[in-house]
């Protein structure tokens, strides 16, 4: 502390660090309660005029291929280059909170940017059922969460009148219903999945309108356009975003204030105390450092980002770095287990119907629930049709003459359907983040990443793959194209470096989400998730930040 | 300094005036009248007339520091051999009889390597190289016009008159208009059109137009009165300039044709020619075809030395051609890739250009190669894949075009193969189609 007494210092009673899904939210609620808020981004401002209308590719320079694009590219990595200004946002190799020698085993796809990677987000937002909180109970996991679903019900209710979510009442054990606003039209290619689900006899499943923080009711302003999917960004202001729906009603206030371009890059403890003093922080712009002093500080910057803070963080007393007695920070990160299938419906071959992109994916095949002894855990499906990045069809053509290709892809152009499946992966303390010695463009270490698939997470994919087969053929797609992801962290779903836990042994944080090792240092990410399902997290996510909310409310 | 271009309008005359609007002087350009210029400068006053009026030379002649005479005729089908060769001779004629020999400006004299070489065997002329490689009877009317002219203006120096004479070789490079109707430039276009049948292998100097000019406008300064100077630039046989242009543009070749073969062939022409009252137009004299198997190589060092003439390469010269030609689309589309095309990238673009022709959307590939051949090169997987593609095949300079190892290529032409396809997919066109 006393090396840093020269540097300036801003002071608030709760410093947020981040503005992605938890931390936007975070200062909402705070700010709104009247608390004196802080946020901390480490990135530039957006808006929602950044992104265009995505579907003319061939306006993008360069026809939309970037540097580092891979040929021939696979579908998955079509979805991160959807447009130039989409692909922009991805952090840079030298920015990342990896280290180079990450990429080889843990695909990263950071945004340091207001909104995080929310700028991107799909919008998929579900909650997790009881028994995605009892993995141990019920043999799809290792560990329980330490707490339940009953503690969350309330929270997943605010958070979904807050940002709008469409979708349908269906009565599922597996996905519990929620407050929804009316959900999206279902397209001829849609109804003709919910028909194949139906005869798929070997599991039970069922297609249900998808659920997603979208704004569907056509007398708003911001509804939706119909433009496609939308991980390409939303130009519309449809999707849920703390920059267009939150933060314009607390920016004003006199007791929230936010800070862009400021990377922290440690966390400072009080002198004989277990207390966090401050947050050294580093203006990107300028290159100066500066100090934030509060009473309350909550890190919400990502599950790779918040351990790495913690790691740099390291003193005397905490040699493994801050809220690290349990030597847990870094261990159980997980993603999920991704693998597509694609493929033409020949019901839909020549097709004059008009093309209505919609949102991208207008259904969901919720958990497949069957008796698998391969594997723990479980999967689900969303059901994508829509105009791809990276034309897939061009992959079925291969064996058709070169002469035909035009006149095939306009024939089949309307019926093209990706089934993009995720599961839950199996959760293991060696999948982790390390303190690494390469450091970022600021100077700042990076950590390094250990992480494996496991027996029962090839399994899954194959099962996954087996599945996606079987509806194709119900849905009359006879040519199909398998893209089973080989690299972890496709799935864009991290979790788990910070997790909660019962006791201080087995976690970083308690189930107030505070940190076992600090009184006032809260972490609000996927990071603490002890074990994710195979459901979308986010809103998940926002549901720990609107209740750690509430209870920081209570006690400031 | 009061310079004057006779001949503005023409190829040379035009890039001198180019060369000139570099410096300071006060630039005078003597044209035809009605003819479009090459350059746009307020700069230069034009002075249209015709260049046989001897009152039009005397006046425009007058009172100026430095003249350059770049005018000449150049032969068309349909004009007699004998009135090209007199309008030639007599235009120079008018003109060194226009000037006052003791009190004359310094005169730039463009002749031809033509006025000096010309060898049935490989032969590099210097400025004193005699007239004993060839019968004379062999030369082209060009060649004796040329001779005729350049010992007029030797003729002027020795009453007293201040000229250098510049004997270039054949010139290349942008700006050769139809107007100008030049040999080389001509020759070359048809090569990448695909119109040359044939071509006759001999030596040959090949210069850049560009060079030349800036050895004019150093010759108003520094050459010595009366002396000649060879600007005989890249010297080299036709079939490898062939072989050059074929790897610059994947141009095939033409078929080579011994010299004997073609004569016997114009004569029949000529013939034809003159039975039909020109109605048929022979496509070439006789008379020019018999020197075509003629080496025309000279050796540059005294320009060097005392001009500071300098030659850029060849490869530069004949890209600069090509995009100049292509840009007033004088190329048809295939050709709109040289738009991209610099000496060190060739490879890359034409080999990229060849996949594309060969591809079934080639009719959309094709003229956007300038913008595929950017994105292609600036993305490191795709530009890895075309570049192994290259190395794994081979070039046939005789076809003008790679033959690519399909076996070993096979995933790399896969991949340029999708990369094609997927821009057609994602074209505004295709999804307008479609969507």
């Amino acid at each position: 502390m006393s090396e840093n007494g020269h540097l300036p210092i801003e002071e608030c009673e709760t410093c947020i660090v981040g503005t992605g899904a938890a931390g936007g939210l975070l200062a909402h609620q705070l700010a709104l309660r009247g608390n004196a808020v802080l946020s901390l981004e480490q990135g530039e401002p957006i808006d929602d005029g950044y992104f265009t209308n995505h579907v003319q590719f061939a306006e993008e320079g360069q026809f939309g291929i970037t540097p580092d694009m891979a040929w021939p590219m696979k579908p998955t990595e079509a979805f991160l280059y959807g447009n130039t200004a989409a692909h922009a946002l991805y952090a840079a190799r030298d920015a990342k909170s990896t280290s180079p020698a990450a990429d080889e085993k843990f695909f990263n796809g950071q945004i340091f940017r207001l909104n995080g990677k929310l700028n991107l987000w799909n919008g998929v937002a579900l909650r997790y059922s009881a028994r995605d909180f009892r993995g141990k109970d019920f043999g799809d996991s290792d560990t329980n969460w330490p707490i339940g679903y009953e503690d969350l019900q309330q929270h997943y209710a605010a958070v979904e009148r807050l940002i709008g979510v469409c979708g349908t009442r269906e009565g599922l054990d597996c996905l519990p219903d929620g407050e929804f606003i009316p959900p999206l039209p279902l397209r001829p290619a849609d109804r003709i999945v919910v028909r194949a689900v139906g005869k798929v006899k070997s599991a039970q499943i069922r297609a249900i309108p998808n659920r997603k923080a979208i704004e569907t009711r056509g007398d708003r302003p911001n509804h939706c356009q119909n433009c496609g999917e939308c991980i390409y960004g939303c130009n519309s202001g449809s999707v849920f975003k703390f920059s267009s729906h939150l933060l314009p009603q607390i920016a004003a206030r006199g007791n929230y204030r936010i800070r862009y371009r400021s990377k922290v890059v440690r966390l400072l403890r009080e002198e004989n105390s277990s207390r966090i003093a401050a947050a050294e922080c580093l203006d990107t712009q300028n290159g100066n450092r500066f100090l934030v002093k509060a009473k309350t500080f909550i890190l919400a910057a990502g599950t790779l980002e918040s351990p790495r803070i913690l790691f740099n963080s390291h003193d005397e007393a905490f040699p493994d770095g801050l809220a690290n007695s349990s030597g847990a920070l870094g261990c159980y990160l997980q993603d999920k287990v991704k693998a597509m299938v694609g493929s033409t419906l020949l019901r839909l071959f020549g097709s004059r119907a008009k093309y209505d992109l919609g949102c991208g994916d207008h259904l969901l095949i919720p958990r497949f629930v069957f008796d698998n002894p391969g594997f723990r855990g479980g999967f689900q499906a969303q059901v994508c049709h829509f105009l791809p990045r990276r034309p897939y069809y061009v992959d079925g053509l291969a064996p058709f003459p070169g002469w035909s290709k035009k006149w095939l892809a306009k024939m089949i152009f309307r019926s093209f359907l990706v089934l993009m499946f995720l599961g839950k992966p199996e959760v293991r303390r060696s999948n982790r983040l390390l303190p690494g010695r390469d450091k970022d463009l600021y100077g700042i270490p990076q950590v390094d990443v250990q992480y494996e698939y496991t027996e029962s997470d090839r399994r899954m994919q194959a099962s996954m793959i087996d599945y996606g087969r079987k509806i194709m053929r119900k849905c009359t797609g006879f040519v199909q194209e398998v893209y089973p992801e080989r690299l972890p962290g496709h799935g864009i779903h991290y979790a788990g470096t910070c997790r909660m836990a019962a006791s201080s042994a087995q976690g970083v944080v308690d189930t107030n989400l505070r940190s076992f090792d600090h009184e006032n240092l809260y972490i609000c990410d996927g990071s603490v998730m002890p074990d994710i399902a195979e459901k979308n997290l986010t809103l998940t996510l926002m549901a720990l930040a609107h209740r750690l909310g509430e209870h920081l409310s209570r006690r400031l | 300094m009061k310079a004057l271009v006779i001949g503005a309008g023409g190829f040379l005359g035009g890039h001198i005036v180019c060369e000139l609007l570099r410096g300071n002087d006060e630039i005078y350009a003597a044209v035809r009248p009605g003819r479009e210029m090459s350059f746009d400068s307020d700069r230069v006053t034009l002075l249209p007339g015709d260049l046989t009026d001897a009152s039009y030379v005397r006046r425009v002649c007058e009172g100026k520091d430095a003249i350059f005479f770049a005018a000449g005729r150049t032969w068309s089908p349909g004009l007699d051999v004998r009135e090209f060769y007199r309008l030639n001779v007599e235009t120079t004629r008018t003109f060194f009889a226009a000037l006052q020999p003791q009190s004359g400006p310094r005169v730039v004299y463009t002749s031809s390597l033509s006025a000096i070489a010309g060898s049935a065997q490989p032969f590099v002329f210097t400025e004193q190289s005699g007239r004993s490689q060839v019968d004379e009877a062999r030369l082209s009317p060009y060649d004796h016009a040329k001779i005729a002219s350049e010992q007029l203006a030797m003729e002027y120096a020795r009453q007293g008159g201040n000229v250098v004479v510049l004997n270039p070789g054949l010139l290349l490079g942008p700006g050769a208009t139809a107007q100008s109707k030049l040999a080389a430039p001509q020759v070359l276009l048809w090569a990448c059109q695909g119109k040359l049948p044939f071509f006759i292998d001999s030596g040959a100097g090949y210069c850049d137009v560009r060079d030349v000019a800036a050895a004019h406008v150093a010759a108003a300064t520094r050459g010595r009165s009366g002396e000649r100077y060879i600007l005989g630039g890249h010297i080299l046989p036709r079939s490898e300039f062939q072989t050059l242009l074929a790897g610059l543009a994947g141009v095939r070749p033409p078929g080579k044709l011994p010299g004997a073969v073609l004569s016997a062939v114009t004569v029949l022409m000529d013939t034809l020619s003159a039975l039909t009252a020109n109605l048929i137009k022979s496509p070439l004299h006789r008379s020019f075809a018999h020197s075509l198997p003629l080496h025309y190589c000279g050796d540059s060092r005294k320009a060097i030395e005392e001009l500071g003439y300098a030659t850029r390469p060849l490869d530069e010269t004949l890209v600069d051609s090509l995009r100049d030609d292509r840009r007033r689309g004088l190329l048809p589309e295939s050709f709109a890739f040289v738009e991209a095309l610099t000496p060190g990238n060739a490879a890359l673009l034409v080999g990229l250009k060849q996949l594309a022709q060969g591809h079934a959307f080639s009719r959309f590939l094709l003229p956007r190669m300038p913008q595929i051949y950017a994105a292609c090169a600036a993305n490191h997987s795709l530009r890895a894949a075309l570049q192994r593609v290259l190395d794994q095949g081979r070039f046939e300079a005789v076809r003008g075009r790679f033959r690519w190892d399909r076996r070993a290529s096979r995933q790399d032409l896969k991949t340029l193969g999708q990369f094609f396809e997927y821009l057609y997919f994602s074209s505004t066109g295709f999804l307008r189609e479609v969507l």
